[in-house]
């Protein structure tokens, strides 16, 4: 996962498919960036590179939503694939963040 | 602690120096001799023995004989075996190698390999069966520790049966022996109370949050005017209740899909959390219809009402309920593939009138190959099917 920051909006651009095996490296990253959040008003996941995502995958999503909406600033997810935003829908998270291209 | 040692030499005097090297140069060591092969084996009878330096050339029973017994036999084959021989051909080298000897060092020994090198590969052959042996202990720790686990999901689990008002019938298939797949299904006051369940991951940490599943949807069906939906919205509160994540960047233990439902008479209400969705087969007509209503998955979220839906069903009717694992196997990505479940779940709904066993049957295999692509290996995640009959 790497980390972009513009002005106020960080984006956190996912490197692999977001399923188990991955999610625990993720997870401690994610650790890393925790502090660096207090300076963004934003935070993006730019998932482009995943094409798959496990039942993990989708809580460490959800985590990271509460992680980010808790201090108070905005979270969206950006070019998931036809085929995750099927997945999304039927757990119906479009109704907590946004889903933007 | 001592390590046992048998050194196994027909000629006295070569036992002899090999003890006296090895007892100045490593500690903890206990020796036990043999002159011959057969000796050799029964040394080991009596005796935990932790290595063996072993000459070839031997009466009665020779080293290679007994490299051959001792690789072959389960209780003695990872034994770490030092052979010690004054046969130099290669081709001798080669095959005691083979056949599973740590190392060959050749008569007479050389001042280093005697002072040196022989002391430091006992020393660290000891070192590697005391690691294997350890290695071994928590693998069957484990082995057990899930065999438990496995017992107590079995029965907390229902199996095929027939109630008042439906016929119940089970297809269960966890991944590593227990999962984290959870459904129930019971009769409370002329109502037909069921839920399916599929926790995030699999394995133990699963089938402990399953178990929790159970506990929840039993007890919220003891309060009063219960429905679907407040049945799912009474689980999610009570894991916000009773987990405390406090401090954890994570919290996907007790985070799961679910379907509730209930048959009264002719009513089917239900809820849906993130389940794919159920199937019902429409006996009249025979066809299968698509449930499609969701919301968010239980445990993810706190402080949500699950919206509950509802519609006829009739005698014969048939709901299917399944925890797929498509779209929790990230190697497949074959959650898209839904219209090809459901395709086959209509090709074989001619099985709902009296081989309902045959149809789970089939619909588990189905879903084997969609995941797995081969039909010899094993499903990466737990698989559950229920089907429910209106009687």
């Amino acid at each position: 996962m790497i980390r972009r920051v513009e002005e106020e909006v960080m984006n956190l651009v996912l490197e692999r498919d977001l399923i188990a095996s991955n999610v625990k490296t993720l997870n401690m990253k994610l650790m890393d960036y925790l502090d660096e959040f207090e300076d963004v008003s934003e935070i993006i996941l730019d998932m482009n590179t995943v094409d798959n995502i496990d039942s993990v995958g989708v809580t460490f999503i959800i985590n990271l939503y509460k992680s980010v909406t808790r201090e108070g600033k905005s979270f969206k997810v950006t070019h998931c694939s036809d085929d995750i935003k099927q997945l999304f829908k039927l757990m119906k998270l479009e109704d907590f963040f946004e889903l933007d291209e | 602690m001592t390590y046992k040692v048998i050194v196994a030499d027909d000629v006295r005097m070569n036992r002899t120096l090999m003890m006296d090297v090895l007892n100045k140069k490593v500690d903890h060591l206990e020796f036990l001799e043999a002159a011959n092969g057969v000796e050799v084996i029964d040394l080991l009878k009596d005796n935990e023995v932790d290595l063996i330096i072993l000459d070839l050339i031997m009466p009665v029973m020779d080293g290679y004989k007994v490299l051959k017994y001792l690789k072959n036999d389960e209780h003695f084959s990872d034994i770490p075996i030092i052979v010690n021989s004054a046969i130099h051909e290669i081709g001798s080298i080669e095959e005691t190698l083979k056949a599973g000897a740590s190392d060959y060092f050749t008569k007479p020994l050389s001042f280093d390999d005697m002072e040196i090198i022989l002391p430091l590969k006992v020393r660290n052959s000891i070192q590697m069966y005391e690691q294997q042996k350890i290695i071994r202990r928590y693998n069957e720790m484990t082995v057990n520790e899930i065999e438990h686990a496995t017992l107590f999901q079995e029965v907390m689990l229902p199996k095929s049966k027939n109630l008042h008002d439906v016929d119940l019938f089970i297809k269960f298939e966890p991944s590593i022996g227990i999962g984290g797949d959870f459904f129930d299904c019971v009769e409370i006051d002329g109502i037909t109370w069921f839920m399916i369940a599929d926790v995030t991951g699999h394995g133990i940490a699963a089938s402990m949050a399953s178990s929790m599943v159970k506990i929840l949807f039993r007890t919220s069906l003891q309060h009063k005017d219960m429905t679907p939906g407040s049945v799912l919205t009474h689980i999610n509160n009570n894991i916000f209740e009773f987990m405390d994540y406090s401090g954890m960047i994570t919290n996907n233990y007790t985070t799961f899909t679910g379907f509730v439902g209930c048959i009264k008479k002719d009513i089917l209400s239900f809820s849906n959390a993130g389940q794919p969705y159920p199937v019902l087969y429409r006996n009249d007509v025979e066809k299968i219809v698509l449930i499609e209503e969701s919301g968010p998955l239980v445990g993810a979220f706190e402080d949500i009402a699950y919206e509950e839906h509802s519609m006829t069903i009739h005698k014969d009717d048939v709901l299917l309920l399944y925890t797929d694992g498509i779209f929790c196997n990230g190697k497949s990505g074959d959650f898209i593939n839904w219209h090809l479940v459901h395709e086959y779940m209509q090709k074989n709904a001619h099985l709902m009138n009296g081989d309902e066993e045959q149809y789970l049957e089939n619909m588990y295999w189905f879903f084997h190959m969609l995941i797995n692509r081969e039909e010899d290996s094993r499903f990466e995640d737990d698989v559950a099917l229920m089907l429910i009959k209106k009687k």
